[in-house]
């Protein structure tokens, strides 16, 4: 894989890969939904992807509009069944590249069953999932990710649940490619997306937005320079993680509890759905 | 010499290229768009090294930086 | 190398078989052109996937388990947009979780084939016997406006036969067309003759012929789009929003939303005489007229003989198309008899739609009966023989 972004501008890129009539995004101002799909742009630009031969699934929720800014076959779907619209474009037609667009609330809330399922089955799709801690479109309700003391429209006296490790989830079940980063990182999730792309089989690619409008408001960090920060002061690599559990003193150790970690959680080799389905088909086709 | 263009149709004033720029080259315009925010501008053009983050990290995708140099990932 | 068709009929078997409904109406798809089904495991249903997953492998076609109703009619809709026949079989309960998509495929215009074998009902019911309680429920089960194509078949011939036509109906209209039985018939083991390939029509969605200017939601005369798929290259966006002949969400615009939400109603009831089946059995003459449909209906024909024999003046209309509603059909009959007998095998559902297109002309009696007992020739002689009796 290519270590250089080609020279496209940003100008260029979007004249590329938009729909123009399509923008403004619906967006709040300074959402990094919009800079999930810039990353997303700028690894499809480096794997020099076909966007005839690429569709783009998504929800409903925030997260889920994402697929109707891209020029390409897109399908906007019901909400948290994205995955398995996606399954079945993917398994009647392997060869098309299928990117899922999705969110919290929408891939592992409502969603959570196709979730599971969809990487069991392992089926090649590159699913991008954006965490914002809430549930954004319906105005900050708490989601299956909410930290716990969070406080939010439906959790008025602070959340009591524990909240949903999507990364770990999937590791657990299987997924070939996992990793997670927060939108202040650019680069990381451009190589991670292209990566996941390139991969054959199930890549979760979570993406770690503020939400400043829904879900900062209600928690001190309305401002977005504060919220992009507090993400800053609360990831941290898996490496460092690692590190410090063996190395770390007690005091760096107890931080470990209050941050996420981000970086590349799983990349192995295991045999898609598609490729499975082929050989059995191969076997008894008359 | 590096220039940023901004899409004034597109750009929602975020201010978030400008907090970001590294060698702090950005500033928040005291004029007002046809949308009614504050654009960023180059406030000191010597300073912009064309690392293009800003580009990188507008969500609307509204900054183009004019530069015909390559990005290392 | 033999040529597909003839390789349909080489996974299919022997032309004459005795098998269940269920078996049937997999067969009906697979003569159909359906190369994909996703399901879930549902009595009395799962006979229908079971024959799938059988066949569609030795095509070099797809099947897949999903993990719920919900992603099942998800995946056959995803699939359909790469171009291809889609099908999914379910029961009751599953029929209720489709409910969402179901609108969705109506909505984004979508041709696939949703098989409901019904059991009672309410909730899990009597899974293993013959009930019709899903009959409204098809027709208003999902959110919002709309119209919905639904046909009913009364014996294993006539479920492969009308599957064979309920593609054809998803694929004229891009549309769900949903085929009902019940656990009875889809049990049911009957002779079942395969018919030949120029003995059934086979109708393809119509294409997009060209890219430029190409809007995948514009529809001419016809009202329906034409169908570009996935991976065709014209870069199609599909939404269960408002959307406009571009096929991009606007939702505020009311103006749009009427236009759409009509035409999508429209392309279905304006083309009713091409959709709407029945069969009439000596209604020229008949002074009552038993209005049946699925099962009933066979016990019914019977009942017609038996009552002539008797000398009361019967005869049966027998709706195979459901939805769209064959409202002049059973108003123009209301014109002409003194009495309908509707014997339905749920508390009465049709019942209404009967009612309303009759408007009073004349008298409707419901005779419903639920518990997975069929109607006996014997209470069906009894209802009319009161409906005899009984004065203008």
């Amino acid at each position: 894989m290519s270590t250089t972004l080609t020279l496209k501008t940003a100008a260029q890129l979007r004249a590329t890969y938009l729909r123009g009539e399509m923008l403004p995004s619906i967006f709040c101002d300074g959402c990094g939904l919009g800079n999930v799909l810039n990353y997303t742009l700028w690894a499809l630009e480096q794997l020099g992807t076909d966007l005839d031969r690429t569709v783009f699934v998504s929800g409903i929720g925030c997260s889920s509009r994402l697929s109707g800014y891209v020029n390409a076959d897109g399908m906007h779907t019901t909400h948290g069944r994205a995955l398995s619209f996606a399954s079945g474009i993917k398994a009647a037609n392997p060869d098309l590249t299928v990117i899922v667009f999705t969110g919290d609330g929408d891939g592992v809330g409502i969603g959570g069953n196709h979730f599971l399922h969809a990487i069991r089955r392992n089926m090649d799709l590159t699913v991008i999932l954006v965490n914002n801690f809430t549930y954004g479109m319906t105005g900050g309700q708490a989601a299956p990710t909410t930290p716990v003391g969070s406080f939010s429209t439906t959790t008025p006296y602070g959340n009591i649940e524990h909240p949903l490790d999507i990364c770990e989830l999937a590791k657990a079940i299987g997924a070939p490619y996992i990793a997670r980063w927060p939108v202040s990182y650019p680069y990381q999730p451009i190589k991670s997306i292209a990566q996941g792309i390139s991969k054959r089989g199930f890549s979760l690619i979570e993406m770690l937005v503020p939400c400043h409008t829904a879900y900062g408001r209600r928690n001190g960090l309305k401002d977005l320079e504060v919220i992009w920060q507090w993400y800053r002061d609360h990831v941290v690599l898996l490496d460092d993680y690692d590190h410090i559990t063996q190395f770390g003193s007690p005091e760096e150790q107890a931080a470990l509890r209050e941050k996420i970690k981000i970086g590349v959680f799983q990349d192995v080799e295991r045999e898609c759905f598609d490729e499975r389905w082929a050989a059995l088909v191969e076997r008894v086709k008359l | 010499m590096h220039t940023i263009l901004i899409d004034e149709r597109w750009c929602k004033g975020c201010k978030l290229c400008a907090v970001n720029c590294p060698p702090k080259a950005l500033h928040m315009a005291e004029r007002f768009t046809k949308r009614g925010i504050h654009p960023p501008e180059l406030a000191l053009n010597g300073r912009c090294n064309g690392c293009r983050l800003c580009e990188l990290l507008c969500p609307d995708f509204a900054i183009t930086v004019t530069e015909e140099a390559g990005v290392h990932l | 190398m033999s040529t597909y068709r003839e390789r349909i009929r080489q996974a299919l078997g022997g032309k004459v078989q005795f098998v269940q409904g269920d078996d049937a109406c997999a067969y009906g798809a697979i003569l159909a052109g359906c190369t994909f089904f996703a399901g879930y495991p549902i009595t009395p249903a799962t006979e229908v996937a079971e024959r799938m997953s059988e066949i569609l492998p030795l095509l070099g076609g797809c099947y897949i388990q999903m993990e719920d109703e919900i992603a099942s009619l998800g995946a056959i809709i995803g699939a359909s947009w790469t171009g291809a026949k889609v099908m999914t079989a379910t029961s009751g309960p599953g029929f209720s979780l489709m409910q969402e998509n179901l609108g969705y495929g109506i909505m984004t215009e979508t041709p696939c084939v949703i098989i409901n074998v019904q059991r009672s009902g309410p909730s899990t019911g009597q899974p293993t016997l013959a009930a019709y309680g899903d009959m409204m429920q098809a027709r208003w089960g999902t959110h919002g406006d709309h119209e919905i194509i639904m046909l009913c078949p009364s014996n294993v011939q006539e479920a492969l036969d009308l599957t064979i036509v309920a593609f054809n109906l998803a694929e004229r209209y891009r549309t769900p067309v949903l085929l009902f039985i019940d656990g009875e018939l889809g049990h049911m083991r009957e002779r079942l003759v395969i018919p030949e390939d120029g003995e059934f029509e086979l109708v393809d969605r119509v294409r997009a012929e060209r890219r430029a200017g190409y809007k995948p939601f514009e529809a001419g005369e016809s009202l329906v789009p034409a169908f570009a798929p996935f991976g065709s290259g014209y870069r199609t966006y599909v939404t269960g929003l408002t959307h406009n002949e571009q096929g991009l969400p606007r939702t505020s615009s009311a103006p749009i939303h009427d236009q759409l939400v009509r035409r999508l109603s429209d392309k279905i009831t304006t083309h009713s005489d091409d959709i709407v089946r029945y069969e009439a059995y000596h209604t020229d003459d008949c002074e009552i007229a038993i209005v049946a449909y699925g099962l009933t209906a066979r016990t019914c024909r019977d009942v017609v003989d038996e009552g002539r024999r008797r000398g009361i003046k019967v005869g049966m209309l027998r709706l195979i198309t459901i939805w769209p509603f064959p409202e002049t059909l059973v108003a123009d009959l209301a014109k002409r008899v003194d009495a309908m007998l509707v014997p339905e095998m749920n508390l009465g559902q049709i019942v209404h739609p009967i009612r309303e297109a009759v408007e009073g002309r004349c008298r409707v009696k419901l005779l419903a009966k639920i518990g997975g007992d069929l109607h006996s020739p014997h209470e069906l002689l009894e209802a009319l023989e009161e409906l005899r009796c009984q004065p203008r």
